[in-house]
């Protein structure tokens, strides 16, 4: 387990070491482009499911977060500007075309130059790193985030002695069925009724809703921090 | 496995040395915040008690914990009958029965009578986290059992609310009956939080009013017109022993003890027109705080001691004021709408509770001290008389229904509601008593 835990971090900071070193030995040229690319990028994959109904961009993200086409998207739009299929996400709406074409394109790019750098020993680590990147993770992890946050808001009832400002934060271990085997109090606000009422709240709302998707599940679900904190109250 | 990077290359020793520096953040482990919530009551089973003793119980120990805690409004209490079981102690207890039902916490236990009384054993158990919170024992002397329950729903509250209950408190009111004929009579009755065990401290032929506790709870204050006339008099509970403190003539009214219960704030019109004075009990020596043309009346005292808040009309329709008893600083409080009056102050020092009237209906309100906010608590019309709760939660007021005078509660918030079981007569001026 303890490996496990350095698995994704140390991987995490491989890839982006890589990628690094791939912009600075290929050509940067456009720095601006990445920005964007990166943060409109759930709303491509959208996209694209509305416009051309080509199965392959959805199950990409929602099914099957592999390792490979989870690393690809940020290492293109950084490493290689010009072939970059997926990246023109800024240039949104009328892209189905290019988009439909991109996907084999992709893949090309960019693992040899992974592989350049840093071998082949660390593309499964990088693979499996790469779903963990939030702002790079499946769009599916949100809407499960959100069915999370939304059971937990419907049973978490406030103690009168709770007041705008405590905060306390759990961990919740949970298994691929959902279940909650555990919930801990990591930080406590200082008001064991507080405390308890957001324990109950987690307990109450179990079990929930997971991806099915064994990685996704481990990089996102295994293991979820919950911040109470409410800013609802009278005072 | 870490050690296999290492080795590589150059380069996979500098990323491990990256790595390792980042290895914390780097997790994507998920981090939610939840910032509202829906506040309803939590779900909790008060399981009947076990007797152990001859005969029947004299009280049903469950019942008056169900009806304490239901009170309060945080909880949905489950009916007995829909139990699936009755355990009376922790070891007999199936998770899984209240669990099926969604019960959050259980709370069950005994009732032995020992040579000395009863001694009730009774335990409190998170559903949920299947966790027992508290396993405890309680005596008391025979005839006590609604204290005894009282006892132990303060402790269930306490433990869920992280506020002190305030279940073993009691009321002061007065009771006028047949009013307006020649029967007419008046009862200065205390009861317990929950309305029962009323008893009469004083009966009158003419007027009882403005009745409060010592903050020792043994003593209470009240004006009586006994003699014809109002005057201020002090009464021990146990011994039913008084003392007359004041008979100025004209007014002597509203008497409230001091936080340290040494001194009496108190209306006086002997100077011409009421004006708050203060009383030091010890001394007998009377000492004027306002001294002002207009009414000053109903005082009251900050937690702190430092100040007293009454209403006045010296600007003109009745408001709260504010003033230092030490330096006469005076600050108006209030300033929504064209009458506020009877203000007590919260503990906290942050809300004033009062009498507020909006479009011609008197109704009891807040006002936050920070933000000048204020909010109507209450939708009954003529409500009057506000005093809260010792644990600062709850406000009891004297309002009307069907013509009668009654009593009913309301939650600081606003949110809770309930009318206390009305006797017979017109039931006016109610007093909350500190912790006892």
């Amino acid at each position: 387990m303890g490996v496990r835990a350095y698995l994704w971090p140390l991987a995490w900071a491989l890839l982006f070491h890589a990628v690094a070193l791939g912009l600075f030995s290929a050509n940067w040229s456009s720095p601006p482009s990445l920005r964007q690319s990166s943060t409109a990028e759930p709303m491509m994959a959208e996209l694209l499911t509305l416009v051309a109904p080509a199965p392959k961009p959805v199950p990409k993200p929602k099914a099957k977060p592999r390792p490979a086409p989870k690393a690809k998207p940020k290492p293109q739009k950084k490493a290689a500007p010009a072939p970059l299929a997926e990246a023109p996400a800024p240039a949104r709406p009328e892209k189905a075309a290019p988009e439909r074409n991109a996907p084999p394109a992709a893949p090309e790019p960019e693992k040899p130059s992974l592989q350049e750098v840093l071998g082949t020993d660390f593309e499964d680590a990088l693979a499996a790193e790469a779903s963990s990147d939030a702002s790079d993770r499946p769009e599916a992890v949100g809407s499960y985030e959100a069915d999370l946050m939304a059971r937990i808001v419907s049973q978490w009832s406030r103690p009168p002695s709770a007041r705008n400002g405590m905060s306390c934060d759990l961990r919740l271990a949970l298994v691929p069925t959902g279940e909650l085997v555990s919930v801990t109090l990591v930080r406590s606000s200082g008001n064991a009724a507080f405390d308890r009422s957001a324990e109950l709240a987690v307990r109450r709302a179990a079990p929930f809703q997971v991806p099915e998707d064994p990685a996704v599940f481990d990089a996102y679900f295994r293991s979820v921090t919950v911040t109470f904190s409410p800013n609802d109250l009278r005072y | 496995m870490v050690l296999v990077f290492s080795g590589r290359r150059p380069l996979s020793l500098l990323l491990l040395w990256i790595a390792l520096a980042l290895g914390a953040s780097a997790r994507g482990e998920l981090a939610i915040e939840i910032t509202q919530g829906v506040d309803a009551p939590v779900p909790v089973a008060v399981v009947p008690f076990a007797w152990q003793g001859r005969g029947r119980p004299p009280e049903d120990l469950g019942k008056i914990i169900r009806f304490d805690l239901a009170r309060s409004g945080q909880f949905a209490m489950t009916a007995p009958e829909d139990m699936l079981s009755l355990p009376s102690r922790p070891e007999e207890l199936y998770v899984r029965d209240w669990r099926v039902q969604g019960i959050a916490y259980v709370l069950l236990g005994s009732v032995r009578s020992t040579e000395s009384g009863v001694e009730a054993r009774y335990a409190l158990f998170d559903v949920f986290a299947e966790r027992l919170l508290f396993d405890e024992t309680l005596e008391a002397p025979p005839g006590q059992l609604r204290a005894l329950a009282h006892r132990i729903s303060d402790r269930a509250y306490e433990q869920l609310t992280g506020i002190p209950g305030a279940f073993s408190t009691r009321l002061l009111y007065v009771v006028a009956q047949n009013i307006a004929t020649e029967a007419e009579t008046f009862r200065l009755e205390m009861a317990d939080a929950d309305g029962a065990n009323a008893q009469t401290l004083l009966k009158s032929r003419e007027p009882i009013l403005s009745a409060s506790w010592s903050p020792d709870g043994q003593t209470v204050v009240y004006v009586s017109f006994e003699t014809g006339k109002p005057a201020i008099y002090l009464q021990e509970i146990a011994t039913g022993r008084r003392e007359k403190l004041t008979d100025f003539e004209g007014l002597n009214g509203s008497p409230v003890f001091s936080p340290d219960g040494k001194q009496l704030a108190l209306v006086l019109s002997a100077g011409g027109n009421p004006d708050i004075f203060v009383l030091d009990l010890e001394t007998r020596k009377l000492r004027q705080l306002t001294r002002h043309f207009a009414i000053d009346t109903e005082p009251s005292w900050t937690a702190d001691g430092e100040a007293v808040i009454f209403t006045s009309n010296r600007g003109g329709g009745p408001q709260i004021y504010k003033m230092n008893v030490r330096s006469r600083a005076i600050e108006r409080l209030t300033f929504v709408g064209d009458y506020n009056a009877r203000a007590r102050m919260l503990a906290d020092g942050r809300y004033l509770i009062f009498v507020h009237r909006q479009d011609g209906i008197f109704h009891i309100a807040t006002q936050d001290l920070e933000r000048g906010t204020v909010q109507i608590l209450t939708e009954t019309s003529l409500d009057e008389s506000p005093s809260v709760a010792p644990n600062g939660s709850m406000a009891i007021y004297a309002t009307r229904s069907n013509g009668r005078g009654i009593l009913a509660v309301v939650s600081i918030d606003g949110r809770v509601k309930y009318r206390l079981p009305s006797t017979e007569g017109d039931v006016r001026e109610p007093a909350w008593s500190p912790f006892l």
